[in-house]
């Protein structure tokens, strides 16, 4: 998981920088820092930094701990609801998002009482609606169709 | 989203002696040919914040149509900001053919689209009236030697000056770059942010001058703090009593407004266009709206329709032109 | 005493029966915004503005300055219990809030930020009431220069708060400034990293941000370490809570940290488009250097949030003067305030207070009492928060989770927002995991831009020449103070090195 994590903030920062380099001029015409100034200097820190971190780590031979980590399935599944309702609640708007992200996260971490997580599947979304909607007049995803 | 239902305000806005004299003039009756009548809710999309200036145009339009019941349903605005009024905007350019939607303009409706790569672009929408223009006002720090635009001049001629401004593609640097241009001197534009960042920086004199709308510098002006120089419109607002305009001054032609007017989405029904030009006819004819021009420090400037389209389109070019010859597009 | 009949006027415009409930209403209602995840002070201003306008333009802004500094106080409340900050301005009070909380010491470090927060409220007013003209002098004299050097300072500060392993943070303070570089160029107009998007024209938004790493990038990080598993198990172990008062030692260590930074606080306050920030940053490093115990900070210790609480509370009072004096906006707030204003037919400027005098003291007495009120409100209250949290985590975490969602989408109706906090909390889980710094990422988030485009904006006026920073004289001042205030930490840190090292030897 380091490891893979390392990687994406290096691919990240690669891509940055290139962007930094093609797309954004280090100097502007009246010869000022440009758009690209602080940026192409960042990037090229982040790279190297990222690097070095690497190598250290290598170094170190802790680089590939923790890959069988069991523990990040809980966290994963989790992040795998919340993503999902991030989803949903584009397409189809709160009023369906929110019972459904609640009562698939209840249904499979508080196994077993039903009853309580009927309860708050219901009550969270009225709360919400009348909170957010009703006394603070905000603004509610409404999903696509709205 | 935000749907904030307007209650009447009617705070200090009115009095009874206008409103009764206003009255007259102003009746609920549409006896229209075409016969288009509104029957559903009208929905405004303010493209900024709360508080900004397209916020307050908008509440004080719904204000003025509830009040002299010029609008037969329901009134709901809710604000869309984000990307600079691409957000907001881009919501109504989707609502093709609905005439029940209607938005607000201001500078960034022509500068947001030349800048960046939005769907929509000021011409595609239908456009329904000007109802007053954003001037600007160059202003120096008292405390400086230049007591009014002939001093500025012969100043900035021999000595380039920082003149500060809000952002970079927008009227601020407009204003700037056409008046450096007409008058023949060279200067240094430096873009802010935040209108209390640049007015700050004026007040420490870090820059020398700076382009702003009259609203956000009039306090300081008032209190000697600030020198107001030259105004960018052509009446001048009482508050800016003595102060030259640039046509006054031989620079006509680097007064650009900005539009405060109303726009529908594209492709909206005749009928319908000619039934709001007809209401926004009898909206700037309200004291409420001689009151909003005169507290905000606009220009008035009232055109419908086409002369609208045309206000737009020679605005947009006088925007390509200098953006395009300074590299910002 | 021109001053205290001018406060006596304005308390007996304050202290009638419908203002008092306006602003009682104001405060309660700011506290309650300012909790949930995403509605900093300008969000809560903002939406309740057109609720406004149909009253009288005094209770009006009282009410909208008691949602302003209110919002202050509960900001606070999820940075100590769910190490969520609402807004910029508490991320330095999740520091050691959230630590606190994890020890079993939520009920005194809320009662302990409510005191810092009322402190830093009250001793900035009465710095209003007393000298608002003069401080008047310190916006008077800030430009770009000026601003880059506090930037810079703010920068500086975040070098001072790594601890661990410094690559790491290295690397997370560079990805905050990165990502400060999304959007539209200040000064070119080029945009940056936008990928064509419309939203993003205007630059990644620090809340979604903060929120996605440090609030739902804990919750991921609970659900990793097991913590939803305990049978009972809050979020924090609050059934071990030991007691809900500070001890005498608490307030005991806080009596000079409270007062001081209020004054620091203020005094960054007063400069517009810096603000609370950087105040609370200061206050933190400040009194992290001046410490006998520096190594204690970041692991739960009281004045770590007193220190940064009273500075951001006092900075808010503090951004008042440059509205009421000079008619200018310091934060994104203080702007839609000044926009109601207008809308009320006022004229700021530097003549508002002579020309509405029972406007600018009504307000200002007003604040006084706003503040006592939240004191009494926020202790009155936090029981309540303490309850809510003791609920069991794995029902706690998705509903925490949705509030956080739905505050973020309602700042700005925007979805991509939710996207980028959703994004955020895994970043921030792994980062947590791994070893970096959310907190510099956020910060850098925040002061990046803010340096860059200040240094840009100086040396467009000093034609590139860097000379400018020595021959204004506010520039040389705020250098000579940091230089002064950076040698002190480093004389002060060997003085102590070396007592330990006799202190070891006898």
């Amino acid at each position: 998981m380091r490891l893979f994590f390392y990687l994406f903030i290096l691919v990240v920062a690669i891509c940055y920088t290139y962007i930094a380099f093609v797309d954004l001029t280090f100097f502007t015409n009246r010869g000022r820092m440009g758009p690209g100034f602080f940026p192409r200097i960042l990037g090229l820190a982040m790279v190297i930094a990222m690097l070095l971190v690497i190598l250290g780590d290598i170094k170190k031979n802790t680089l590939f701990s923790g890959t069988q980590d069991s523990q990040y399935k809980d966290a994963a599944v989790l992040i795998g609801f919340s993503l999902t309702f991030g989803v949903l609640l584009m397409v189809f708007g709160y009023v369906v998002a929110i019972p459904a992200y609640i009562g698939a996260t209840l249904f499979y971490f508080n196994r077993g009482k039903y009853v309580t997580n009927a309860v708050v599947v219901v009550a969270v979304p009225v709360v919400i609606h009348f909170l957010f909607g009703s006394l603070l007049n905000a603004s509610l995803p409404h999903g696509l169709w709205w | 989203m935000h749907n904030a239902k307007l209650k009447k305000t009617g705070t200090t806005l009115a009095t009874a002696i206008a409103v009764a004299a206003a009255g007259l003039s102003l009746t609920t009756s549409h006896a229209m040919a075409d016969g288009w009548e509104p029957e559903e809710q009208l929905n405004i999309t303010i493209a900024f914040g709360p508080g900004g200036g397209n916020d307050v145009l908008s509440r004080t339009l719904i204000d003025i149509l509830e009040k002299y019941e010029l609008y037969p349903e329901n009134i709901v605005a809710t604000n869309r900001p984000g990307g600079s009024g691409a957000v907001g905007w881009g919501y109504v350019f989707n609502q093709e053919g609905n005439p029940y939607h209607l938005s607000t303009t201001s500078g960034s409706f022509i500068a947001t689209p030349l800048q960046a790569d939005t769907p929509w672009d000021t011409m595609s929408f239908t456009h329904i009236a000007l109802m007053a223009a954003d001037d600007q006002v160059l202003v120096v720090n008292s405390e400086s030697d230049i007591q009014d635009f002939d001093d500025y001049l012969e100043w900035a001629r021999e000595n380039p000056p920082a003149v500060g401004g809000i952002g970079s593609v927008n009227n601020d640097f407009i204003v700037a770059q056409l008046l450096s241009q007409e008058a023949g001197y060279d200067y240094d534009y430096v873009p802010f942010n935040q209108q209390g960042e640049l007015t700050t920086a004026l007040l420490s004199r870090s820059i020398d001058a700076m382009v702003a709308t009259p609203g956000s510098v009039i306090g300081l002006i008032e209190s000697g703090d600030f020198r107001a120089l030259a105004f960018s419109g052509e009446t001048v607002p009482d508050a800016l009593e003595g102060v030259p305009s640039f046509a006054e001054l031989g620079y006509g032609d680097a007064a650009v407004a900005m539009p405060r007017g109303l726009i529908m989405p594209p492709g909206v029904p005749e009928e319908a266009r000619e039934w709001w030009i007809d209401t926004i006819a009898q909206v700037v004819e309200t004291p409420e709206w001689a009151e909003y021009v005169e507290a905000n420090f606009l220009t008035e400037n009232v055109q419908f329709g086409d002369d609208f389209t045309d206000f737009l389109e020679s605005t947009i070019n006088n925007f390509e032109t200098i953006l395009t010859e300074t590299g910002a597009i | 005493m021109e001053i205290f009949d001018n406060l006596l006027m304005g308390l007996s415009i304050a202290i009638t029966p419908m203002n008092l409930l306006y602003l009682l209403l104001g405060a309660a209602i700011g506290m309650m915004i300012g909790a949930i995840p995403g509605f900093g002070p300008s969000a809560g201003i903002a939406i309740l503005l057109p609720v406004t306008f149909s009253m009288d333009p005094i209770s009006a802004v009282m009410m909208l300055a008691a949602i302003y500094y209110g919002a202050m106080y509960g900001g606070t409340i999820t940075a100590i219990l769910l190490n969520t900050p609402g807004d910029s301005t508490t991320v330095a009070s999740t520091f050691d809030g959230f630590p606190l909380a994890k020890q079993g010491r939520a009920g005194p470090a809320l009662v302990m930020q409510a005191c810092a927060s009322f402190t830093g409220g009250t001793i900035g007013v009465i710095l209003i009431t007393l000298l608002a003209p003069m401080f008047a002098m310190v916006t008077r004299s800030f430009g770009p220069p000026e601003f880059f050097l506090l930037c810079l300072m703010g920068i500086l500060t975040l070098v001072a708060l790594m601890s661990g392993n410094w690559i790491l943070g290295l690397v997370s303070a560079l990805i905050g400034f990165a990502l400060g570089t999304v959007g539209v160029d200040l000064e070119t107009g080029h945009q940056r990293f936008t990928f064509g998007s419309t939203e993003l024209i205007g630059g990644i938004h620090f809340i979604p941000v903060a929120i996605g790493l440090f609030g739902i990038g804990e919750l991921f990080h609970a659900f990793y370490s097991g913590a939803h598993k305990s049978g009972t198990g809050g979020i924090v172990q609050y059934q071990n809570e030991e007691r809900f008062w500070p001890t005498k030692k608490d307030l005991r260590e806080s009596k000079f940290t409270m007062p001081r930074n209020a004054v620091l606080g203020f005094c960054i306050g007063l400069i517009p488009g810096a603000g609370a920030t950087i105040a609370s940053l200061m206050a933190y490093s400040l009194e992290k250097s001046l410490s006998n115990t520096p190594r204690k900070f970041g692991q739960g210790e009281m004045r770590g949030l007193t220190a940064p609480e009273s500075a951001n509370n006092a900075a808010s009072s503090g951004a008042m003067v440059p509205l009421l004096t000079l008619g200018i906006p310091g934060s994104a707030s203080t702007a839609v305030l000044l926009a109601a204003f207008i809308m009320w037919g006022l004229r700021p400027g530097p003549l508002l207070m002579a020309d509405n005098p029972e406007f600018a003291w009504g307000l200002i007495s007003s604040m006084y009492l706003g503040n006592m009120a939240l004191l009494v409100i926020s202790i009155f209250a936090i029981p309540l928060f303490v309850y809510i949290i003791k609920a069991p985590y794995r029902i706690l975490a998705p509903l925490v989770l949705v509030v956080c969602v739905m505050g973020t989408f309602s700042v700005n109706a925007s979805m991509i927002e939710v996207f980028i906090m959703l994004g955020a909390g895994v970043i921030g889980f792994l980062m947590k995991r791994f070893g970096f710094s959310p907190a510099a990422v956020v910060l850098a988030l925040v002061l990046g831009p803010m340096a860059e485009e200040s240094l840009r904006q100086t040396l467009i006026i000093s034609r590139g020449s860097f000379d400018i920073f020595f021959l204004r004289p506010s520039s040389v001042y705020i250098m000579v103070f940091f230089a002064a205030v950076i040698l002190s930490g480093i004389l002060l840190n060997a003085y102590r090195k070396k007592a330990n090292i006799q202190g070891a030897q006898a």
